[in-house]
């Protein structure tokens, strides 16, 4: 049974998983392209090639569907999937010890983030710019809406807020909240395709 | 009408669209999230605008890698299809598997059998001669009962044979030969002695 989150609206993550655990993989594809580019930025802190990076990221989302079935949702999805990045990157770090001093796996979070210090932003220079270019498009893109459509956004994505807060904050029905939200997130897309296409 | 029905589409596709984003922010039902599962099935752009939605977020709370990984979802989906079609076809080969390794146990055993068979054959076998139409007698050497058969492992006979001119070749290698059936399968040693 999934938990409402209220409003008769569920946890989409959760919704997600127990349909993936039943053998749904469009739900488990979801979760994924949800997913990928929080789990490509951790490793990327881990690691400098980028094409070590994306073989890494489909490890570990191969090892997260194949555990699915033991996944009770005693975590939230992500927790559980950060854990399992981790750690996929660790035992590849360590399994090439030659080239990577690598430190013992069971080493808290703390001094691996030291340990790999020094390899933060790796990333080169022509990938950076493609970094800086979505952040400055998107962030133009926002600057560029209306009021009523900024406001819901950064609401949204910056301070977290539910619908039902962000209507409650913007003296409108929850109905509009959605379609506020939506029709930003619509118009920053446009901006931002050109650049992914090219 | 074709007008009409591109805007109906379009209409609906501005609504499924809308409840991806409102997915995003988990704020659909049950019922709605089965609806938007089957479009984005069913249509790639779905699947893109879900994507670059979150990237989008992404960007937004500074979780964006150092580059675009746009194949990861494609090449997670051939992978994990890869790997189902491996185990559904793996399943009857294993079990085939453990067939034929059950015969081939047992194959490997009789012919192990088979060759010391063939070996004890060759070995016991009673010596016996032929005589070649140049009169040179092909001797067995073996610990037979026919002792009184010339043998040219004795080095009496071997200084006999020398005495020959007898290739020494022949004279050096006699030991090798174990009986008349070994003819093929080693036909370069003979050994050889005059006959009486």
């Amino acid at each position: 049974m999934l938990a409402e989150t209220g409003r008769g609206t569920v946890d989409a993550d959760q919704a997600l998983v127990v349909r993936a655990q039943r053998g749904d993989k469009r739900a488990f594809d979801v979760l994924v392209r949800k997913y990928q580019h929080k789990v490509t930025h951790l490793i990327a802190r881990y690691l400098r090639d980028k094409n070590e990076v994306v073989d890494l990221a489909q490890e570990t989302f191969i090892k997260t569907y194949l555990a699915l079935p033991s996944f009770r949702g005693d975590s939230a999805f992500y927790t559980w999937l950060y854990r399992i990045a981790v750690n996929t990157v660790k035992n590849h770090l360590v399994s090439r010890e030659g080239r990577f001093h690598a430190v013992s796996v069971d080493a808290d979070e703390e001094a691996w983030e030291e340990h790999v210090a020094v390899l933060h932003d790796l990333a080169t220079p022509e990938s950076l710019l493609l970094r800086d270019e979505l952040e400055g498009t998107v962030f133009r893109a926002i600057a560029k809406l209306p009021d009523e459509l900024r406001e819901a956004i950064t609401l949204r994505e910056l301070e977290g807020l539910s619908y039902e807060e962000i209507a409650q904050a913007m003296g409108c029905p929850v109905g509009t909240v959605r379609s506020r939200i939506f029709r930003a997130r619509e118009a920053i897309d446009q901006e931002i395709r050109p650049l992914l296409e090219r | 009408m074709g007008t009409s029905q591109n805007g109906q589409c379009a209409d609906e596709d501005v609504l499924v669209r809308e409840e991806i984003s409102a997915l995003m922010d988990n704020e659909v039902g049950a019922v709605q999230i089965e609806r938007i599962l089957g479009a984005m099935t069913e249509d790639a752009a779905l699947q893109e605008s879900w994507s670059r939605y979150h990237l989008v977020r992404d960007v937004l709370r500074r979780t964006t890698p150092p580059f675009c990984a746009s194949s990861l979802p494609e090449r997670v989906a051939v992978a994990l299809a890869a790997r189902s079609e491996t185990l559904v076809s793996t399943r009857p080969v294993q079990r085939m598997g453990r067939f034929r390794r059950h015969r081939k146990g047992a194959l490997s055993v009789a012919a192990l059998a088979a060759s010391f068979v063939l070996f004890a054959v060759l070995l016991v076998v009673p010596q016996q001669t032929s005589t070649l139409q140049s009169g040179v007698t092909i001797v067995r050497i073996s610990a037979g009962e026919d002792n009184e058969l010339p043998t040219v492992a004795a080095d009496t006979d071997r200084h006999f044979l020398k005495a020959s001119q007898l290739t020494p070749y022949l004279v050096n290698h006699s030991e090798y030969l174990a009986g008349s059936g070994m003819g093929g399968v080693v036909p370069f040693i003979h050994v050889v002695s005059h006959g009486d």
